[in-house]
């Protein structure tokens, strides 16, 4: 046991106890606590095996940084698999759990691993575990590493998304960022401020400043107060992940540490006049010897756990560090009653160290730590030369439990690198630095290399507009500056650089030695940075020691691109609403009622729910499909066409605009008349297909199919506005506003006959492929004579609230409803096309055998040109045919290819549509194949998954080849 | 995320919009154009890495399409126009 | 015969008091293209009824009457709802980005929003909803989960 809970210190709340579970063990904790100063304060030490080695490891740090304590951790029957501990609030009730280590995390059967490690560096898994299959190890090395397990119950949290626009964006806040943003908000201006931890404040929390007059904490809050006050948007437990152009920022609010106990996280996309980058900056460590075992922490981490949760990590602490700002946790833990010792490698460790010493801390100069030892943890620390290149070169041992170290502090420029900025070294602060921006944002604060709370303070206060009183607090003395100290220059034992991957200054070399010198390669190949803590804490150690092995400066071997997000956010709260019944609008039809009512089984097609078919009780899909092909050919069918487009097209131009649109001839079609046109892609692809209806000498109205009718729209409009914008033409969607119900079948007359209508139904007055007005029971009506059935048809279209009674009267007088599955069955035998199904992106009009309207039609039209390019005019090219198995009991599957005989078998083209068809009594199939009506009448292989048939190529209408039955 | 003024609209967010590529003038007529310049008028575009121009529809609000001067590596957007009103383009 | 019966959008979806959304009961929905006048994205009174900015060259007019020229009568094609008035900033902050401005007194704008095109505007006070009649029922079950977000 090291950690201990210490009185009358910290900004936990001691009257709220809370009690959690760690791998099943009941603990208790304290509200303000996070999971991992809870188990610290509970003497926790090991939290986790490493990820290739199989070491023991401890919480290592006390933020987003956290390499080590990454814990599977359940609360309300909701799970993070992969939760950061030092980000996780306690609650109560709380379960957690480590993810690694089998059958236990103290006793790990993988242990031996570390045995092996010579076996093992950077990348092992490119140059052994190939032979004979890498697949075959390939899960068997994931499962050894050890990540959390997602749960398996559905996941039942809230996830939204809100938008929001601000004035002032301030990320972060810690001095700098309160400073601003009670600055932005002096200045009249909307403020939004966000922090990730549950309490603004940031290193205010743990330090012992003073700010006009008063301790930072109680500053800090009191500004908080003000803020809302004022109206400024406070949005804690929020991370902001990304910034995307044009100022926009992603931020995830983590609501399932809200009061209301339910978990909840929120997405929010914030566009900002101003961003304000106040997200401060993340210590690294001091690279050693051994510096891996549970007990070795970041110096800053011991002195937030100290003076944030009243957490004394170890007794007796072993600092090593090459800057001043590891000698306030000396003296913190001095006070708290610890024993130090310190192992600085500058030679002059200067006031601070000898303040340090005179309070009772043990000060070696020119000194690093060598080696560390201990079962399970640490019991003692080696101390020795800091240009020791031996750890035989040690001249102290000191027993401890804990070593801390502090190698310098990384500016946090994730968020500006990610909004386009770029970098510059510098060389005092041993950091990379903001440089040149690209948006509109303000840096403020130690991510824009201020060092001392004065300097960080007044940059949040400019960063904000200046508007107001400046936050004033005493001016820091000038530290003795840091000494560059990337690792203890000795060979043999290993220094780890990244924790959560098993990195070490050993793999860097490999990775040099092997040319992968590229700061972009080094991480690839040795997957330093590449864990979830996105070596926020190694990143710069690493790339500092491949430029001292490369010969090159800091600078010169750069840093990797930084991307979205800062830290993990969950897939839910991306999806947000977006998901189950929500996750695509789904449109409905009119007489959706009356579908559920005679019990159709509803699928989704192209956007809309369509009744698929209408099985009796007890009726199977496949039955239903066939009684209805059956029964609409021999008793009438009723089907529901709403769904189709329509589109009204209005204007003196409209003629001539249309006929520049399609394919076909439309400006010749007199009012009263439809036809069935193609509509072309400039390539000359067919896009869709439908039916025009010329309803005056300027009004058309236009069907295109179901799913395109958005995008036939959106054509005509682009053409309209960017090719032909004189024309005197307009569009519009009318499709949601008409019910079109389809009535077809040999009683089809009959029906007729019982509506009450002005409207001449006489073959006279409507032959095939005509249309009407009128009144149909009183109410506004349009009657077209087309068919998709090969039956003598009628769609009745009214307006969309007069559907569903249509639907019942016509269903009243005995025709079969029948829907999307038999409707196919019925246009397949007539070789009728379907888009999308027959012709896919490389169709072309003349591989339909429809080449009649091209030349017929004199003026240029979209794709025209692409008809007689050489591709267009390929005599290889597939065509539409129609297939005949040669059992007529076997229905093929579509995508079946047809082969070539012979020793080299080459696809000759495909089945695009196969049924059994009741009305032929067999099966039968349409096809694209290679030059195919050029074959008619042979026999050709099919092949489907390793088995072949035969079947004869025939024209693709199969039923009532006249097609007497439209006018029957 | 790109926050795009429409000329009609104001500043949109790019979740209303639809990228229609660089423009292309339309040869014309048809019949007296090469299959090379057929080719290029449907595929070849100059592609420039920094400022561009390009077409745009603002299809989820008020469905007009506008050009726009944008550059391809920043993403920086100079300005929106309605077709044939400036000097974006020909 | 007796005339078709028609099933009113509100049947259709199960509306209840408790929803966020209220129908509106509106005399007749026309799209009308055309030259006209409307300031960009702006709803306004007109003869009969009011107007709202579609396009340049295109209105959709909230009347009784049929206006003249290329109008198309899509009364039975639109939705058109109110959004509680206690929680319509939310519900806008939820549903799509358009920032409070665009929706002040007067204005109208088609979004995208809850991943579907639609038109809101805000008259006398009210914030109004126009979505195509066959994706009602989507905007309702997306209002209701919405709701248990407030």
């Amino acid at each position: 046991m090291t950690g201990t809970r210490i009185p009358a210190i910290g900004l936990i709340d001691r009257g709220q106890k809370l009690s959690f579970r760690w791998q099943g063990e009941t603990l208790t904790g304290f509200a303000g606590d996070t999971l991992a100063s809870a188990l610290l304060a509970n003497g926790v030490r090991v939290v986790g095996r490493s990820f290739k080695y199989h070491r023991p490891r401890g919480i290592f740090a006390a933020g987003a940084e956290e390499p080590n304590a990454i814990l599977d951790v359940w609360h309300n029957s909701q799970n993070d698999p992969n939760a950061r501990a030092t980000l996780v609030p306690l609650q109560d009730g709380m379960s957690a759990r480590a993810i690694s280590g089998w059958p236990s995390l103290n006793f790990d059967a993988f242990q031996g691993l570390d045995l092996l490690h010579r076996f093992l560096p950077a990348g092992f898994y490119y140059k052994t575990f190939m032979a004979p299959d890498w697949h075959r190890y390939e899960p068997n090395i994931r499962r050894m590493a050890g990540l959390g397990t997602a749960q398996k119950t559905p996941d039942t949290r809230h996830y939204e998304t809100r938008h929001a626009q601000v004035d002032v964006l301030v990320i972060g806040a810690g001095p700098a960022g309160l400073a601003a943003a009670r600055a932005a908000a002096a200045g009249g201006r909307s403020v939004m401020l966000v922090d990730e931890n549950p309490q603004f404040g940031g290193s205010l929390l743990w330090g012992d400043a003073t700010i006009n007059g008063q301790i930072g904490t109680a500053w800090a809050r009191d500004t908080t107060a003000s803020l809302a006050a004022s109206g400024a948007q406070l949005l804690p437990n929020t991370t902001a992940f990304a910034y995307y152009d044009q100022n926009t920022i992603g931020l995830m609010e983590h609501r399932s540490h809200a009061a209301s106990g339910w978990a909840e996280d929120r997405l929010w996309s914030v566009l900002a006049a101003e961003v304000v980058l106040a997200t401060g900056a993340i210590e690294r460590p001091l690279v050693f010897p051994n510096n891996d075992r549970p007990g070795v922490m970041l110096a800053s981490a011991v002195l937030r756990y100290l003076r944030q949760y009243g957490v004394l990590v170890g007794k007796s602490v072993v600092l090593t560090t090459n800057n001043d700002s590891a000698y306030e946790t000396a003296t913190a833990l001095l006070a708290a009653g610890g024993q130090v010792a310190v192992a600085d490698v500058r030679a002059e460790p200067g006031p601070v160290a000898n303040a340090a010493q005179a309070a009772g801390a043990r000060v070696y100069a020119g000194s690093v730590v060598l080696n560390t030892g201990g079962l399970g943890g640490i019991a003692w620390a080696d101390i020795g030369p800091a240009d020791a290149t031996s750890q035989r070169n040690a001249t102290s041992r000191i027993g401890c439990d804990i070593v801390a170290s502090s190698g310098g502090w990384t500016p946090v420029v994730h968020l500006f690198s990610q909004s386009g900025g770029k970098l510059r070294w510098d060389e005092t602060l041993s950091a990379f630095l903001p440089n040149t921006g690209r948006q509109a944002h303000q840096l403020a604060g130690s991510m824009a290399g201020w060092q001392s709370l004065a300097e960080c303070l007044a940059s949040g206060h400019k960063a904000g507009g200046s508007h107001g009183e400046a936050p004033v607090t005493a001016i820091a003395r000038l530290p003795t500056p840091l000494q560059p100290y990337w690792h203890v220059p000795i060979t043999g034992a290993r220094q780890w650089l990244d924790l959560q991957n098993d990195v070490t200054v050993k793999d860097v070399g490999l990775a040099a030695r092997e040319n992968f010198q590229s700061v972009e390669h080094l991480k690839r190949y040795t997957t330093l940075g590449m864990a979830t803590d996105q070596g926020k804490t190694s990143n710069v150690n690493g790339l500092a020691v491949m430029a001292e092995l490369t010969g090159r400066t800091i600078p010169e071997t750069g840093t990797t691109t930084f991307r979205m997000p800062y830290t993990p956010v969950s897939l839910g709260a991306m999806a947000g609403m977006r998901h189950g019944d929500l996750y695509a609008p789904k449109r409905q039809l009119p007489a959706q009622s009356e579908h559920d009512a005679a019990g159709a089984l509803m699928r989704e097609y192209g956007g809309w729910m369509r009744p698929a078919c209408y099985p009796l009780p007890g009726e199977t899909e496949a039955q239903a499909v066939q009684r209805e092909a059956r029964l609409v050919r021999t008793n009438g069918g009723l089907f529901d066409g709403s769904s189709l487009g329509k589109i009204e097209v209005f204007g003196a131009d409209a003629a001539k605009f249309l006929n520049l649109i399609y394919y076909n001839e439309v400006a010749n079609l007199k009012p009263g008349r439809l036809r069935y046109v193609l509509l072309l892609r400039e390539t000359g692809i067919i896009y869709d297909d439908g039916v025009i209806a010329r309803v005056a000498e300027d009004r058309y109205l236009l069907s295109p199919s179901s799913s395109h009718t958005a995008g036939v729209l959106a054509m005509l409009e682009l053409w309209h506005q960017t090719e032909y914008p004189s024309m005197d033409v307009a569009f519009h969607d009318v499709t949601a506003a008409w019910a079109t119900i389809a009535i077809c079948g040999p009683r089809v007359r009959d029906i007729l006959a019982t509506l009450a209508t002005d409207i001449d139904l006489s073959d006279a007055a409507l032959p095939h492929m005509a249309m009407a007005h009128g009144r149909i029971m009183g109410i506004q009506a349009r009657v077209a004579r087309v068919s998709f059935t090969g039956e003598r048809s009628y769609e009745i279209s009214v307006t969309a609230g007069h559907g569903a009674a249509l639907w019942r009267h016509l269903l009243a007088q005995g025709p079969t409803p029948y829907g999307i599955e038999s409707l196919s069955i019925l246009r397949g035998e007539k070789g009728y096309i379907l888009i999308g199904t027959d012709t896919d992106g490389l169709t072309m009009p003349d591989d339909l055998g429809m080449s009649g309207p091209l030349r017929a039609k004199k003026v240029d039209f979209v794709g025209k040109r692409s008809l007689t390019t050489p591709d267009g005019a390929r005599p290889d090219r597939r065509q539409f045919v129609g297939l005949l198995p040669e059992q007529p009991g076997f229905v093929p599957m579509v995508g079946t290819h047809a082969i070539t005989d012979g020793p080299t078998r080459r696809s000759l083209g495909w089945i695009t549509t196969a049924a059994h068809s009741p009305t032929l009594g067999r099966s039968f199939a349409l096809g694209m194949i290679e030059g195919g009506r050029a074959h008619m009448g042979e026999t050709v292989t099919l092949f489907d998954r390793g088995k072949t048939s035969r079947a004869t190529i025939c024209s693709p209408v199969f039923h009532d080849v006249e097609g007497a039955k439209l006018h029957g | 995320m790109l926050n795009i003024p429409c000329p009609h609209c104001g500043p949109r967010s790019e979740y209303e919009f639809q990228f229609g590529g660089e423009p292309a003038t339309r040869p014309i007529p048809a019949s007296e154009v090469s299959d090379a310049q057929w080719s290029d008028y449907l595929y070849a575009r100059t592609n420039i890495k920094g400022r561009n121009r390009e077409l745009w529809c603002h299809s989820g609000g008020c469905g007009q399409w506008f050009l726009m001067e944008r550059d391809t590596v920043t993403h920086e957007i100079f300005r929106t126009e309605t077709i044939g009103s400036g000097t974006i383009g020909a | 015969m007796a005339d078709l019966a028609t099933l009113s959008i509100a049947e259709q979806l199960g509306l209840t008091e408790a929803d966020p959304l209220r129908l509106v009961a509106v005399p007749g929905q026309f799209l009308v293209s055309g030259a006209h006048d409307l300031p960009a994205n702006s709803v306004a009174d007109i003869e009969g009824g009011y107007a709202c900015w579609l396009t340049p060259r295109r209105r959709l007019v909230v009347s009784a009457t049929p206006p003249a020229g290329f109008a198309s009568d899509i009364s039975h094609g639109v939705a058109v709802f109110s959004i509680d008035p206690a929680h319509d900033t939310d519900f806008v902050a939820m549903g799509c980005a358009l920032p409070p401005t665009a929706l002040a007194e007067g204005k109208c704008a088609q979004t995208v929003f809850a991943g579907l095109k639609l038109l809101l505007y805000r008259r006398h006070g009210l914030l109004h909803l126009h979505v195509e009649r066959s994706l009602a029922p989507h905007i309702l079950a997306w209002f209701r989960q919405a709701a248990t977000a407030l």
